[in-house]
């Protein structure tokens, strides 16, 4: 499969058209849902910012249109700023935070982001604390509240992105709260992401969240430290170790070999397959 | 002829242990790989090999086709797997390859010939079989290739047949190699039925990693290939496909 097979699985839709970059999976955090089991003494796994630019600049060659950073938590990494900016400089790139670090010297870090085609997404699960708290942690929700009109004032896009478990009733009431609260912290309905949890990773020890294999998942190449996945979904912790069911391919560079594989396998299933979950 | 330094049942250190590294299973078996586990286990060197998918993709299909049918007897293919494995002292690979030498018609005398553990001259009347279980020796020993025994083969064998001969103890002493370092276990219905002949090594080799290891717990890969994926392939019509599935590489992967 060539360069110009990928840019057509994009273009059609087969392929997502975001490469996922896990920068590490180290975290201040240990939510109690979390994919990648991530806790502060988790092992950092951590993808080189130079390894980082070289995956963007090789997907913009062969036609994805965006990047995504997740991890643990991108900003534990003092280089993160100023990689961001390089990668915003090649392709769109959204990174993914709990935004419990931008304060002092680490909010001042921030500011090659302004400007830059860089969207910083925000975890906010609940409009209430103390259910917001219980999944991420003792005060989590009020340093979120407060570091987002901070990212907003240096001119910094910012998405919330709210992980709620099917399972748990939210009231309507709620719902709308929280979205009142996301638009007068200054971010948009637009930029409001909402999605459920994976029942993987710590999600599955603690029984929450929907169950999903590559059926139910968009294909979006992932590149963690350990190869290439099919999903940001997919290079999850279990017992320490990296799941295997969503890997791709252990080569990452040149990005056009899983890149390759994963259109190929992209391209082996019904159209819109992966939509009844909605889980983007 | 000499005997291979060892026999190839018995291993020295790491007896006891697990497998050196993990074993893919079925349920987590990375996307590219998943068709060779759709027949059930597909023995040990597949679920290492699934580690790197796309090292799986690419070497399946070559190991297919040098283990596989081809222009080589079944009968000899068997003799070459088995005398080089053993020559390399590959526990995993002579005890599996034991067994498919038995259902492809070897006798014990033969098999333990092979093994090391009798002369061959007295076993193999066929001076081609021995120009070649000599030829597997050379391929196998390091330093130059005795010229008898390139000579013996030349003049018993079409240059194509010495080409495929080569390369098939070539592979099969690359497979040798892997499997010993990754110490890959035999599963229980191969021990079993090693001991059902009287063919199991002797020692503590068959109490050794065999029963730790996840395929432990499947179907067995390197049995008689019958009830495995081979069975289901094209290769099924010979018994060169119980010597594919021995090495779990019959399924019909993704082309």
């Amino acid at each position: 499969m060539t360069a110009g097979a990928v840019a057509e699985a994009i273009a059609s839709g087969a392929l997502g058209g975001r490469v996922w970059l896990y920068s590490n999976y180290h975290c201040n955090l240990a939510c109690t849902y979390c994919l990648t089991d991530s806790a502060p003494s988790s092992p950092r796994r951590e993808l080189p910012a130079d390894a980082m630019v070289t995956v963007a600049r090789q997907a913009a060659d062969l036609g994805f249109a965006a990047l995504g950073v997740t991890g643990g938590e991108p900003f534990l990494r003092p280089d993160m700023p100023d990689t961001l900016a390089e990668l915003g400089g090649i392709l769109p790139t959204v990174v993914l935070s709990n935004a419990t670090l931008f304060t002092g010297r680490r909010l001042e870090r921030l500011r090659p982001l302004a400007g830059a085609d860089v969207a910083v997404q925000v975890s906010l699960d609940r409009a209430d604390a103390p259910p917001n708290d219980q999944l991420r942690g003792d005060g989590n929700h009020g340093r979120v509240v407060d570091a987002i009109p901070r990212l907003v004032s240096l001119g910094i896009r910012v998405r919330v992105g709210t992980t709620l478990d099917p399972a748990a009733e939210i009231p309507e009431e709620e719902r709308s709260r929280l979205c009142e609260l996301h638009r007068a912290l200054g971010v948009p309905d637009e930029d409001h992401v909402v999605r459920p949890i994976v029942r993987r990773g710590r999600a599955a020890q603690s029984g929450v969240g929907v169950d999903a294999g590559p059926a139910d998942l968009p294909p979006e190449l992932t590149i963690p430290a350990d190869g290439a996945f099919w999903s940001p979904f997919g290079p999850t912790i279990r017992e320490g170790r990296p799941d295997l069911d969503l890997l791709v391919t252990r080569t990452t560079d040149p990005l056009s070999a899983p890149a390759a594989a994963i259109a190929r396998l992209a391209g082996a299933r019904p159209p819109g397959d992966d939509a009844r979950m909605g889980i983007r | 002829m000499t005997p291979p330094a060892s026999n190839g049942a018995a291993t020295g250190p790491g007896l006891g242990l697990g497998p050196g590294v993990r074993l893919v299973e079925a349920g987590g078996a990375p996307l590219l790989a998943r068709p060779y586990f759709a027949g059930g286990d597909p023995g040990p060197i597949v679920a290492a090999l699934a580690l790197v998918p796309e090292l799986l993709e690419a070497t399946a299909p070559f190991l297919g086709a040098v283990l596989g049918p081809s222009a080589v007897p079944l009968r000899l293919k068997e003799m070459v797997i088995l005398r080089t494995s053993a020559r390399a002292s590959c526990r995993y690979c002579v005890e599996a390859h034991t067994v498919v030498a038995r259902d492809a018609g070897l006798t014990v005398a033969e098999v333990r010939a092979l093994r090391g553990e009798a002369d061959i001259d007295g076993v193999f009347a066929d001076a081609s079989e021995r120009a070649a279980i000599g030829w597997c020796d050379a391929v196998v020993d390091t330093g130059a290739i005795p010229e008898g025994a390139r000579a013996a083969l030349a003049s018993s064998f079409p240059e194509h047949l010495v080409v495929e001969l080569t390369l098939l103890a070539a592979t099969t002493l690359l497979l040798n190699r892997f499997c010993t370092a990754l110490r890959l276990p035999t599963s229980p219905a191969v021990l079993d039925r090693l001991a059902a002949e009287g063919l199991a090594a002797e020692g503590p080799a068959a109490e050794g990693p065999a029963a730790e290891g996840p395929a432990a717990e499947g179907p067995a890969a390197e049995g008689p290939a019958a009830e495995g994926p081979a069975a289901e392939g094209p290769a099924a019509e010979g018994l060169a496909a119980e010597g594919l599935a021995a090495e779990g590489l019959a399924a019909e992967g993704p082309a």
